[in-house]
């Protein structure tokens, strides 16, 4: 019986380290994919070149110093679960070529560097060479005036980062705790046999090695088994390339795994072993055996109940982080200009309200700017959390994911309510007209009229999402007030046109249209780059979105774990008190009447349990929550005990024990 | 109550245990079943006693069929009418000698007296009289097994299932013994004893040879 329970754990566990080893190899190739040596998160802001021209130079460096760089990309068909790779330099491949990722539901292409296309240059960069090529590439970051925040791979950290980050560290905690008290337990049920050795005069360092030598050799086969399995599996997925870093990944986790075991098994051979004295004492050894592993049962539920919380709190943030971000997937159509040129002085290059007005004349010119609290403290007196300024073609975008149509009269549908300038608050009024007038094209403030746009009480469900003058910054607002403009260009002074533009305020919607205006017009000089909008956003969507399932496989996985704790747990108090339930059973007893004193002990760490989750959100209703941890820890476990207890009467019987 | 069991085979392990044996247990008759080591006494009377399931052949208790009983069925039989002394004793080590004869606490001391009056003349009469407080790990095999008879008594069952229950007594001890399982067929009981233990073999109603099946 004890042999089947170790033989089960281990092969239990060891799957769980499978698991965690996968955990490190996702967070590897989240951080660095493609087997690069650098990741670099790249500005090009600062940067006078224009794309084309970096783009060139990049791939004219990677030839020459013989370096693979490539730009990680999310998408390029659905944003949370495609990731693409584009490679600069003759690495690049002719046609795009699909791209697997050991990440489960995660696809991508390889694509070549000049497939950019609207694509911004901005972003997370990987690569690897020798040490000249990459220090000829830092150095062309400096000599371009791009900014790079460098992180050099690292066995260590990523580990590090795979065990902290994702959460994987409570699961494998867990697992420790498991196998200690398994190899506690071993120790304690060949108590007998070891005072027995004692009394045959066998030499101590003998009776140590013979039990841990034979605790290891179970533990051989299931755990060879279920890595066979694991590897099995990840070839079978088509996930052959990543074998050696899980391999190795999960070589470390079962080698820490099997340390902690056996230092468990030795110290509590040296604490427990059994003198002559105890011997002839007629003392039943195994009583306080047991008492271990409740103690270590009971580090695991509060190692839980304290820390399971923040993981599941992190994933929720994260997914939270995702959703937002996921509104600049209505924006995908547009691009915006990044401005700067040869003759660069602090004026704005002339003909871009040119541009602008012939893109709004098309309807293909979204605006969208965002102020919130923050900037404005009438807004939040009067219950609004921001101020968004938009045009139709931009509440046209996002009104889909939303779920409102646009309207002649009603530009918000359903989701908006007129607010008349008398029903505006004084000082909100009052902000609007001392700020109008530098904004708004003269004349058209009249002096009877405080604001020149109709407003809007935003009461849509889904927050409303607002491009903040900060670039690559979207802001989510629940309650705004918006205020439309039907004309941008006929609405707005020159000047608050150009600076929205380079602001990525004001943006356009159709890409081919805008480089043919550029390329036939002076303007073309002035402007660097034309990128999409959405990209920076929902890469960052995509690798929280990551982030949050690694955080919930890691909250899952710790369930299992315990789980598989609470089972091994009924096991040992089975076994240790086999004797008690076989005579109790003989005599008739009920199993409930058998197992009173059990459910009683775990129905008190349950309430304990349960106090640990509540207590530190005293107050918080939602914590109410947290009673459901009662009958989710009571029912498994009484039905654990239920069976182990059954089990164990009749292995006695069959004399299988 | 009437046990019997017809042309019954118990295989364990791939190796059959138990081939064509028949068996009757009567009220108030003692039914000794002998045979060599091996031979399956004990198998026997854990068959008998409900404990072991049958390969093949009929089981029945007052009449009735116990193949389908499901667990809760033979958990009352045990409860209501089955008294089992083990050969390795059935103790529970770490408890008193008061709990392993009552398998309960001894209550608060304002209801103590009655059942320690319920269980003073059962050690009494084992031989055991004030150890009822003692520890049973420290007890020699002889007193474990004079404990292990003492629950039987008083458990006052219908049916006692008993194995070895003199083996390793002295004499003085297997005559207190023999006469326990004797006055308890008195009494009305039916008594199964599985035992080498020749002058208790002949004072037996009846007698049941196993063979040996390694021959
Ligand atoms: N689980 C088991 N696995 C293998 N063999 C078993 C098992 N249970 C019983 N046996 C075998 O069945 C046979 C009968 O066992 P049993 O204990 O009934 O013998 P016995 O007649 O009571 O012997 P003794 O007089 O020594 O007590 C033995 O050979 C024993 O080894
Ligand atoms: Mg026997």
């Amino acid at each position: 019986m004890l042999r089947i329970l170790v033989r089960v754990t281990a092969a239990g566990v060891t799957l769980f380290l499978a698991v965690i080893a996968a955990l490190y190899v996702m967070a590897e190739e989240d951080g660095f994919p493609d087997g690069a040596e650098y990741t670099a998160s790249v500005n090009f802001t600062q940067s006078p070149q224009s794309k084309t021209e970096l783009v060139s130079a990049l791939e004219a460096l990677a030839a020459d110093a013989k370096l693979r760089l490539v730009k990680v990309v999310a998408g390029p068909e659905d944003f949370l679960s495609t990731r693409s790779l584009y490679v600069f330099g003759p690495d690049a491949p002719t046609t795009p070529q699909p791209l697997s990722w050991f990440r489960p539901g995660v696809t991508g292409q390889l694509r070549a560097a000049t497939d950019l296309g609207d694509t911004p240059l901005d972003g997370t960069f990987v690569y690897s060479g020798s040490a000249r090529a990459t220090a000829a590439l830092d150095a062309w970051f400096k000599r371009s005036g791009a900014t790079a925040t460098i992180q050099h791979r690292d066995a260590g950290t990523i580990f590090g980062y795979a065990l902290l980050n994702t959460g994987a560290w409570l699961p494998f905690l867990t697992c420790l705790i498991l196998l200690t008290t398994v190899s506690v337990c071993w120790y304690a049920l060949r108590a007998r046999a070891r005072a027995l050795k004692i009394l045959c005069g066998t030499p101590k360092r003998r009776i140590l090695v013979d039990d841990l030598g034979s605790l290891l050799r179970i533990c051989v086969l299931p755990v060879a088994g279920a890595t066979l399995t694991s590897i099995v599996i990840v070839i079978a997925s088509g996930r052959a390339s990543s074998l050696t870093p899980f391999a190795l990944a999960l070589g470390a986790l079962i080698a820490i795994s099997l340390v902690a075991m056996v230092i468990a098994g030795l110290l509590t051979s040296a604490l427990t072993w059994p003198s002559v004295a105890t011997i002839a004492s007629r003392r039943p050894p195994e009583g306080h055996f047991a008492t271990i592993a409740e103690v270590l049962k009971i580090a695991t539920l509060l190692l839980i109940a304290l820390l399971l919380p923040p993981v599941v709190s992190a994933a929720q943030e994260s997914s939270n982080f995702t959703r937002q971000q996921t509104s600049w997937a209505s924006l995908d159509r547009y691009v915006s200009l990044r401005l700067g040129g040869p003759s660069d002085g602090d004026s704005l290059p002339a003909g871009l309200t040119d541009l602008a007005r012939d893109a709004d004349e098309k309807g293909s010119l979204a605006f969208s700017y965002a102020q919130g609290t923050a900037d404005n403290p009438a807004l939040a007196a009067n219950g609004y959390d921001g101020l968004v300024m938009v045009n139709r073609a931009y509440l046209e975008a996002v009104a889909p994911a939303l779920g409102f149509t646009p309207e002649e009269a009603g530009p918000l549908g359903t989701a908006g309510e007129p607010v008349t300038d008398t029903q505006l608050p004084v000082n909100i009024s009052r902000y609007l007209a001392s700020s109008f007038p530098l904004w708004n094209r003269a004349g058209r403030t009249d002096a009877g009229r405080e604001t020149v746009l109709p407003a809007f009480r935003y009461t849509g469900t889904e927050p409303f999402p607002g491009i903040s003058p900060v670039p690559g910054d979207l802001r989510l607002l629940s309650r705004p007030l918006i205020l439309v403009t039907d004309s941008v260009t006929t609405t707005f002074t020159d000047g608050f046109l150009e600076s929205t533009i380079s602001s990525g305020n004001l943006i356009f919607g159709d890409s081919a249209w805008v480089q043919a205006y550029l390329r036939e017009t002076p303007l073309g000089s002035h402007v660097r780059s034309v990128d999409r909008v959405s990209d920076a956003g929902l890469y960052a969507a995509q690798q929280q979105s990551m982030v949050a399932q690694t955080l919930t496989l890691s909250a899952l996985l710790v369930l299992l774990a315990l789980l598989t704790s609470i089972a091994v747990s009924a096991w040992i108090s089975a076994l240790t008190r086999s004797r008690r339930l076989f005579v109790q059973r003989t005599s008739g007893w009920t199993w409930p009447r058998i197992l009173a004193g059990r459910i009683r002990w775990e129905a008190t760490l349950a309430a304990l349990v349960t106090l640990a989750l509540i207590l530190p959100r005293f107050g918080d209703i939602s914590a109410v929550w947290a009673l459901l941890a009662l009958p989710l820890y009571l029912a498994p476990t009484l039905l654990l005990h239920r069976r182990a207890a059954a089990t164990t009467f009749n292995s006695r019987i069959n004399r299988t024990t | 109550m009437e046990i019997v069991a017809s042309n019954i085979g118990v295989a364990i392990a791939g190796r059959t245990v138990l081939e064509d044996v028949n068996a009757r247990v009567i009220p108030g008759q003692t039914l000794a079943l002998v045979g060599p080591s091996g031979s399956g006494k004990t198998t026997l009377l854990n068959v008998l006693g409900l404990l072991v399931p049958i390969g093949h052949g009929t089981l029945t208790v007052e009449g009735q069929e116990t193949r389908r009983w499901r667990d809760a069925r033979r958990r009352a039989f045990w409860q209501h009418h089955a008294a089992f002394v083990f050969q390795d004793y059935g103790l529970i080590e770490e408890e008193s000698v008061a709990y392993n004869v009552m398998l309960s606490r001894l209550p608060p001391f304002w209801r103590r007296r009655r059942e320690a009056s319920k269980i003073l003349p059962i050690l009494e009469r084992v031989g055991l009289p004030d150890r009822a407080q003692e520890r049973v790990s420290a007890l020699s095999g002889g007193e474990k097994q004079r404990v292990g008879l003492a629950r039987a008594m008083f458990r006052a069952a219908d049916v006692i299932f008993a194995d070895e229950p003199t083996a390793s007594l002295d004499r003085d001890n297997r005559d207190l013994v023999t006469a326990f399982l004797l006055g308890e067929a008195d009494r009305g009981a039916a008594v199964v004893i599985a035992t080498h233990d020749e002058d208790l073999i002949a004072r037996c109603d009846e007698r049941l040879e196993l063979r040996s099946r390694t021959a």
